[in-house]
């Protein structure tokens, strides 16, 4: 089953978030802010079993520690400089235009806007085939 | 007449005209007394005073004895200077011609008016070596005249020369004068208008103001300012003198750049025109509100090549302005044109001001409400998944309760959180009920209410510090904020003091930890609702409230922070006056049970000085127990017997609080006493 990295700040969201990513069978490893996430994707890069997807939140701490409003493309560019075919997918709490075409232009496959886990889900296994 | 009669009458008729040169300052009164007096005194045929004209070209007739003399000055009665007769051969060679009988005289010219005359003298006036006309004295007797008439007349001429000079230049320098007066007057004038310039900021009272002393100053018909509008097309009437001003204002009067007006020409050009005769000007505007004009300046009003507008200033005289009122005012209006200037650059400011504060204004909004969509999602969305997972677990076959109970916690902390906020935002919105409060004591109260371990804090005693005008609910709501930032900082030391700020009339207050900072970045970043550095667990609300309340009771609150070293937050509020008032009645015996401090010594000394016992320990005798509420809960369970004679004083009461001490029996929970005006109402 495939394995995900996600990445958010609020600590409810992250939780409810894996519990139901967990249910559908995925692996799911999960950090609070940029730094973290990076660390734990670099971890797992070059073993046997390396994240098949990051879902990564938008807004959350930088890697200075600072809340920023699009942390999460710093931390996506970050990924695909480590590993550029890497399938990501930007989590927010509410849409933005401008800021989805900025995600899908740093390589995001795709911008999903947090509410119904559910249609997160069958993203991912649409994206994963 | 003997001969000595006749020298005697000569004599008379000397001081006569000496008399008259020394009292009368009319010139032309004085030359035609004079010639009344030779005639009359001397019984001449004819007397006459010419004067020479200005290009010294003609003696001109100025005054001449009876109907003839009136005859001659109506047909302005003129004689070439050195030409064929007399009075000009007189002149030019300043020397007296006389004819005993003018038929013989190659140069006398025969006159009309004059057909009896038979002897004539011309005796030049004369001053020093200039030249003023000559006076003729004509007789119709051959020989008439002796050398005593002839040297008396000449002394007379020469004393008339002398006073016609004399009446010359006071004529000139009363003009000198009169300009000389004109020039201060128009000084002051600009001057009044730079003082205007430098003060008057808004056009609508400078231009109006400006016309007027124009007006005023010299004098003049009318005076208005117009100003270029913005299309660039009109001089636009901004303010005019008179009715004649009210009226075109109130018809919007306005002359198109460049048009066939003075004021459109010299707007759009930039240079003065000036119409001594507007009958002759083809620019002239003939406007029907002001139909006396005959003379019309139109100046520029320009600062560099930038075009403003122009001032029109007009006359009923012909020929009315002089090089020094042209000057003037093309000065006073180039001072003008600055102040006008001035004032659209600062409407401009003004504008871009507003501009930028609407920008920054919608910015915040937006990033407020971008904060706190953002936060209110984050909190809401684990409710809705989470309870959307529990319904799908709920029908699996085996239920996972611990995965039931993480679900439902994740829901239970979730709405809590969104609660908390609802009474961050609710606090500061209650109406304040600002009063005379001690800060040191709101600030342990705060202490009291936020939880912050008493080891870290410490509460330094100033008593110099004045009371502050706040409402100590709300600041104690604030300081619990700052408080509770300060401990979650990670701050091993809180401290905490008061001062007279520098700041007139404000009283300083500080508090400073030693925890791990802000970051700098995020400084004018903490003051927005739902923003919060320290993680997903806070709300984000305590500093924004905090500003709110400040900012309510008309204080100012900042922050210094220096990462990994500590914070402090310095805050202003007004400071309250101090009050000399008396406890006038007071209960006899009184327990005061409170932590020691600064309020505690205030209310033991003002009771005492009203004559009260206090006591700082229960005793069942007293009239009334004062309790602190920072030392309610711990000393309740010993107050059976003074329950009804307690009142538990706090500085923020809250609800349930309230309700479990009344419940336990005292006699009342009030807010705290801060001055002797409040004490007396507690305790009376």
């Amino acid at each position: 089953m495939a394995k995900l990295l996600l990445v958010d700040d609020e600590a409810l969201v992250r939780r409810s978030m894996q519990k139901t990513l967990l249910r559908r069978g995925f692996t799911v490893e999960t950090a609070s802010n940029c730094s973290e996430g990076l660390a734990t994707f670099e971890a797992s890069h070059n073993t046997a079993s390396p994240f098949d997807m990051a879902l990564l939140d938008l807004n959350m701490p930088n890697f200075d520690g600072i809340p920023a409003h699009a942390a999460g493309l710093d931390l996506l560019t970050k990924l695909r400089e480590i590993n550029p075919e890497l399938i990501a997918i930007v989590l927010t709490a509410y849409d933005e235009v401008d800021t989805a075409k900025d995600a899908v232009q740093r390589g995001a496959r795709s911008y999903f806007v947090k509410g119904r886990e559910q249609g997160l889900v069958n993203l991912i296994n649409e994206i994963l085939g | 007449m003997t001969s000595s009669e006749r020298q005697a009458k000569l004599l008379s008729a000397t001081l006569r005209v000496a008399n008259n040169i020394a009292s009368i300052l009319d010139p032309q009164e004085l030359l035609q007394k004079t010639v009344d007096i030779i005639c009359d005194e001397f019984r001449f045929y004819y007397a006459g005073v010419f004067l020479l004209d200005e290009k010294g070209e003609y003696a001109t007739l100025k005054a001449g004895r009876g109907n003839a003399g009136i005859a001659m000055l109506a047909e302005n009665h003129q004689l070439k200077i050195g030409g064929n007769s007399m009075i000009g051969t007189a002149v030019a060679t300043q020397k007296a011609r006389i004819a005993l009988d003018v038929g013989e005289e190659a140069i006398f010219f025969s006159n009309p008016h004059l057909p009896n005359t038979r002897s004539e003298m011309a005796l030049p006036l004369t001053v020093g070596t200039s030249v003023l006309g000559a006076v003729t004295v004509q007789s119709v007797e051959e020989s008439a005249f002796s050398d005593e008439d002839i040297s008396t007349l000449q002394g007379m001429a020469d004393q008339l020369a002398i006073a016609i000079n004399n009446a010359h230049q006071h004529a000139e320098n009363q003009f000198l004068l009169a300009q000389a007066e004109r020039r201060a007057r128009l000084l002051d004038a600009a001057n009044e208008v730079g003082r205007g310039v430098a003060s008057i900021l808004e056009l609508d009272e400078l231009l109006p103001k400006t016309v007027d002393i124009i007006c005023d100053a010299y004098n003049f018909y009318y005076a208005g300012v117009f100003l270029i509008d913005e299309n660039k097309e009109y001089a636009v009437l901004r303010a005019g003198r008179g009715e004649a001003g009210k009226a075109m204002i109130a018809a919007d009067h306005k002359l198109k750049l460049g048009g066939n007006s003075m004021i459109g020409m010299a707007a759009r050009e930039r240079i003065a025109r000036i119409s001594l005769d507007v009958e002759g000007e083809d620019a002239f505007f003939r406007n029907p509100h002001l139909p006396e004009t005959r003379s019309e300046m139109a100046l520029p009003l320009a600062v560099g090549t930038n075009a403003l507008g122009a001032v029109t200033v007009q006359s009923i005289e012909g020929n009315a302005f002089s090089d020094d009122d042209i000057q003037t005012l093309q000065t006073m209006a180039d001072h003008l044109a600055i102040a006008i200037n001035n004032a659209n650059l600062l409407k401009e400011v003004e504008r871009t001001h507003a501009e930028l504060l609407r920008t920054k204004t919608y910015e915040a909004l937006s990033s407020a409400t971008t904060e706190a969509i953002h936060w209110i999602g984050n909190k809401a969305l684990p409710m809705t998944t989470t309870a959307a997972r529990m319904k799908e677990d709920l029908n699996e076959s085996e239920l996972d309760i611990e995965s039931l109970k993480e679900d439902l916690e994740m829901i239970d902390h979730s709405a809590k959180l969104i609660m908390d906020v609802k009474e961050a935002l609710l606090g500061p919105a209650r109406e304040t009920a600002p009063r005379p409060v001690m800060l040191a004591d709101i600030w342990l109260a705060s202490a009291y209410h936020a939880n912050t371990p008493t080891q870290k804090l410490t509460v330094k005693a100033n008593p110099n510090a004045p009371l502050a005008f706040g409402d100590s609910v709300q600041l104690v709501r604030a300081f619990g904020s700052l408080l509770r930032n300060a401990d979650e900082s990670g701050a091993k030391n809180i401290t905490i003091e008061s001062a007279p700020s520098a700041q007139k009339g404000f009283v300083i207050t500080r508090i400073s930890d030693d925890g791990i900072g802000i970051p700098e970045a995020m400084q004018d970043k903490i003051w927005a609702s739902f923003f919060t550095t320290k993680g997903e667990g806070f709300k984000g609300m305590g500093l924004a409230s905090c500003l709110h309340i400040i900012s309510q009771l008309n204080g100012s609150i900042s922050v210094e922070s220096v990462p990994e070293k500590g914070t402090t937050f310095i805050i202003e509020l007004p400071a309250a006056e101090a009050s000399s008032a008396n406890l006038d009645i007071a209960p006899g015996k009184v327990s005061l049970i409170a932590p020691e401090g600064e309020w505690t010594s205030f209310v033991s000394e003002a009771l005492q000085s009203a004559g009260t016992e206090v006591l700082n320990k229960f005793d069942p005798s007293v009239d009334l127990l004062l309790l602190d509420e920072t030392l309610a809960d711990e000393t309740l369970p010993t107050l059976e017997k003074l329950g009804s004679k307690t009142l538990i004083l706090s500085a923020a009461p809250k609800v349930e609080n309230i309700t479990k001490y009344l419940q336990s029996g005292v006699k009342d929970m009030v807010l705290k006493p801060y001055s002797v005006e409040e004490l007396a109402e507690i305790s009376g």
